[in-house]
């Protein structure tokens, strides 16, 4: 009824093949399979829709004590922060995957918390050989919204080790990093 | 209009408190010897304060304890500051801070202690100093599920010590600088870095012609010169690190005339650094040890000008329009996967018109282009356009019935720069309506109703990515109702519809519908003098599913893939036992409902919880205060953890000031 009240989009291409269904969030697991088929696709409409609109990222202190990142890189990390973010991932890199392994520490009718360690793989766009490997553990906070499972709350708690010594970086030092290129 | 003049008066009155604070406790030239009607002036006023005997230092130290646990987390805060006076022109004031959180649901622990300290000392008529010195340490413990530790600690301490001058030349002109100089020694888990840094900055503000202009400029530099070190015995360790920083800001503004002002201004950073980073593995792990430390180079410029016009040319009327451009670059040595360079050019206009009192007619249009160049080695580069138009009117209809409605279309759109290799333009098209109406037909009964819709298209133009092209639709009805029955009792319901529609537009057979039922009863009463009861029911009803035309059918018909229910019912009574404490119990049930149609599938999942407990505040002498909320929380349900089951809720808090 409103469509096109002012500005229209431009004509799209029709499609090739392809494309994402989009995930039913049923569950509070669905939000898992919502972001992997959403990074693994490059395309955000179900990682969008797993967001609740009141989103927050939180980083582990390791990162935002990073000296890469200058003060307040972190701060007020809202859903259109996170969706900048993500398009500019989904620009930056050729393939992404992602895996998580949860286990539940709060479980209300209305809200789970899970702990997940997650493991996000990125292959560089322009060399398609480079990749590399976030991991790290978070507290990921799922609500009930309208009866669909949304992330409300996302909390970088503990680095993972990396064989050989030291630790992989994070997602949350991804999400400063790119954050950082598009000026804050 | 307003905005500004409420600058410019904002900036005169800042000038007179100013003055009001700094004449009595300095010697300006200007009001040297001049005497008052009863034949004092500024230095005999301070001449008579000198003689008053005091101590040299008064301690007036405050305390503060808080102590808050739940089923996360247990902390506990102390807090201690003091602030005295340092002989006749000084103030010391030294803070203590710890803080502890233990958290119940993981190995897990944060710790942090700050020392805090800084004296002032004025030590002329327009001449303060200060020194300051801060020690602050974190610590946070993970014991991995594995059950290695992860330590994570850092201890910062920082001297500081600064010099201002101010002072005031002509009447007109005001002039202030100040010069800094800092000494940092961080140590964290895996490094120790060291800085010295020494900065000057300084202003000028010049109001030309009483109130026809303000013109202000102000420029700092500061130089910084940094090692750190990685690893034991020296080895990882980098000198000569550190850099500058360099900036200038001018702001100018005009008023033409009673009813036009103009404002330009315009800043300039410029910093270079070389800092120590960690190289990183094959597959990103972050390299630790001394061996593995490289070093960076980080240049970064951000350039930033606006201009700014506000108009006011009849009472009810005021335009203003607005323009401001920025160009930020940063640059890596190394990491140059990171560098970028954004330039941003936006600029907006806003109409306001209010005839009359009640009723305001107000219509915002911006326009924003941005540049993001991120190398040659990226794909990702790109402009970026935004436009948005918003229209709101408001208007009392009388003095029960008003209306509030506001529209907005906005339209983003991607084009990059390399779309060849990297096809991801894409607009996204944004367009909302809000509608509320608040009205109070009789005095116990108010009304308010909201309809909102929105509508938001994404749109990527390639054909590799244009499958998920689709048209988010929303509607939402929100009528609710408050009604005062008595005194002692009150009403409330809440109403909501909420329908979602998303329409692919290459892949209709995925068209999809998402639709809720809401309501809410609400009741309060008071039983007694000292108690209150409230309840509150909640319910919900939702399903989704396909959109589709059925073969044979002409109109789109829903097929639910999914439904579910979901009741709520919480409790509350509160009872004052005197005027300090009350006892509250709050009981929760919580049902829902979820059947997946197309398996037939049927879950119930139930959560009670039930907590009752105390809450107080206590005034303790002329300056203290204690207040406490403890309860006890049982809760019961199919998945509800056993930590959840049964624990303390506490928060509690003593403050004293001595």
């Amino acid at each position: 009824m409103l469509g096109g009240c002012l500005f229209e989009a431009r004509d799209a291409e029709p499609p090739g093949s392809g494309g994402q269904d989009q995930i039913p969030l049923d569950d509070p697991t669905d939000v898992f399979s919502a972001l992997k088929r959403s990074l693994e696709s490059r395309l955000s409409g179900n990682y969008e829709n797993a967001l609740s609109d009141n989103f927050v990222f939180l980083p582990m202190i390791n990162d935002e004590q990073d000296p890469t990142f200058p003060p307040g890189i972190f701060d007020n990390w809202t859903k259109q922060i996170e969706k900048d973010v993500l398009q500019q991932i989904f620009g930056d890199y050729g393939t992404l995957s992602v895996t998580f392994a949860t286990s539940r520490d709060i479980n209300e009718n209305d809200y789970v918390r899970f702990r997940a360690e997650y493991d996000l793989i990125t292959t560089d766009a322009g060399s398609p050989t480079d990749s590399t490997r976030y991991r790290a553990v978070a507290h990921i906070d799922t609500r009930n919204e309208n009866g669909n499972w949304r992330i409300d709350r996302w909390e970088d708690i503990e680095q993972t080790a990396a064989p050989g010594g030291g630790f992989y970086r994070s997602w949350g030092f991804l999400r400063g990093a790119v954050r950082q290129r598009l000026g804050g | 209009m307003v905005f500004f003049s409420a600058r410019v008066n904002m900036l005169l009155r800042g000038i007179v408190v100013l003055a009001l604070a700094v004449v009595p406790l300095t010697r300006p030239l200007d009001v040297r010897g001049q005497q008052t009607p009863e034949g004092l002036n500024v230095d005999s006023i301070l001449a008579i304060l000198d003689t008053i005997p005091r101590p040299f230092m008064t301690f007036t130290p405050s305390y503060t304890a808080r102590l808050t646990g739940n089923v996360t987390s247990v902390g506990w805060t102390n807090q201690f500051s003091n602030q005295s006076p340092f002989g006749r022109r000084g103030s010391l004031r030294i803070g203590l801070d710890t803080d502890r959180k233990d958290f119940r649901l993981q190995d897990r622990l944060e710790e942090s202690k700050a020392l805090t300290s800084r004296l002032v000392y004025q030590l002329g008529p327009n001449m303060n100093s200060g020194l300051s010195f801060n020690n602050t340490r974190q610590f946070n413990r993970v014991i991995a599920a594995a059950g290695g530790l992860q330590d994570f600690s850092l201890n910062n301490q920082v001297a500081n010590g600064d010099l201002a001058y101010r002072t005031r030349v002509l009447n007109d002109v005001r002039v202030d600088g100040r010069i800094e100089g800092q000494l940092n020694d961080s140590e964290q888990t895996f490094k120790r870095d060291r800085s010295a840094r020494a900065g000057i900055n300084g202003g000028a503000g010049y109001n030309v012609f009483g109130r026809f202009a303000a013109i202000r400029v102000r420029g700092a530099y500061a130089q910084t010169t940094a090692s750190s070190q990685t690893g034991a015995g020296g080895q990882g360790k980098l000198g000569g690190l550190g850099g500058f920083q360099d900036s200038v800001v001018t702001r100018i503004d005009v008023r033409v005339s009673d009813s036009l002002t103009v404002a330009f201004d315009y800043s300039d950073f410029e910093s270079e650094r070389d800092y120590a980073d960690q190289a990183r593995g094959s597959t990103g792990a972050q390299q630790l040890g001394s061996q593995n430390v490289i070093l960076e180079h980080e240049s970064r410029r951000t350039r930033d000008w606006g201009i700014a016009m506000a108009s006011e040319p009849w009472r009810a009327l005021r335009l203003s329009v607005k323009f401001r451009e920025s160009d930020q670059l940063q640059d890596f040595d190394n990491n140059n996967t990171r560098d970028s360079r954004t330039i941003s050019d936006d600029i907006s206009a806003d109409f306001q018109y209010a005839p009359r009192s009640g009723t305001q007619f107000s219509l915002r249009l911006s326009n924003r282009v941005r540049t993001f160049d991120f190398g040659t080695q990226s794909l990702n580069g790109r402009d970026q356009f935004t436009k948005s138009a918003s229209i709101n009117f408001r208007h009392s209809f009388t003095n029960t019935l008003s209306a509030d409605l506001t529209v907005q279309n906005a339209i983003d759109q991607a084009e990059y720069v390399r779309k060849e290799e990297n096809p991801r333009d894409r607009d996204q098209v944004d367009t909302s309506l809000n509608l509320r109406i608040t009205s109070q037909p009789f005095n116990p009964l108010s009304v308010n109703v909201v309809v909102t819709s929105w509508v938001t298209d994404y749109v990527n133009i390639d054909q590799s990515l244009s499958s998920d092209n689709r048209r988010k639709e929303k509607y939402d009805l929100r009528p609710s109702f408050t009604y005062a029955v008595s005194e002692h009792v009150s009403l409330n319901q809440e109403y909501g519809l909420a329908i979602e529609f998303t329409d692919h537009f290459f892949r209709p057979e995925d068209n999809f519908l998402d639709r809720n039922i809401t309501f809410r009863n609400g009741l309060k009463t008071k039983l007694t003098t000292n108690t209150n009861v409230q309840i509150d029911y909640n319910l919900r009803l939702h399903d989704k599913g396909s959109y589709l035309i059925p073969d044979g059918a002409i109109e789109r018909e829903l097929e639910v893939q999914s439904e579910d229910r979901n009741d709520r019912l919480d409790t509350r009574l509160e009872y004052r036992i005197n005027a300090h404490v009350r006892a509250e119990v709050t009981h929760e049930y919580n049902r829902r409902r979820d059947e997946f149609v197309s398996t037939g599938r049927v879950t119930y999942r139930t959560d009670t919880g039930i907590e009752g407990g105390l809450i107080g505040n206590y005034t303790v002498g002329e300056s203290g205060k204690f207040s406490f909320n403890i309860r006890k929380v049982n809760r019961a349900g199919d998945f509800v953890s056993e930590r959840q089951k049964d624990y303390w809720q506490v928060s509690s808090e003593f403050r004293y000031a001595f």
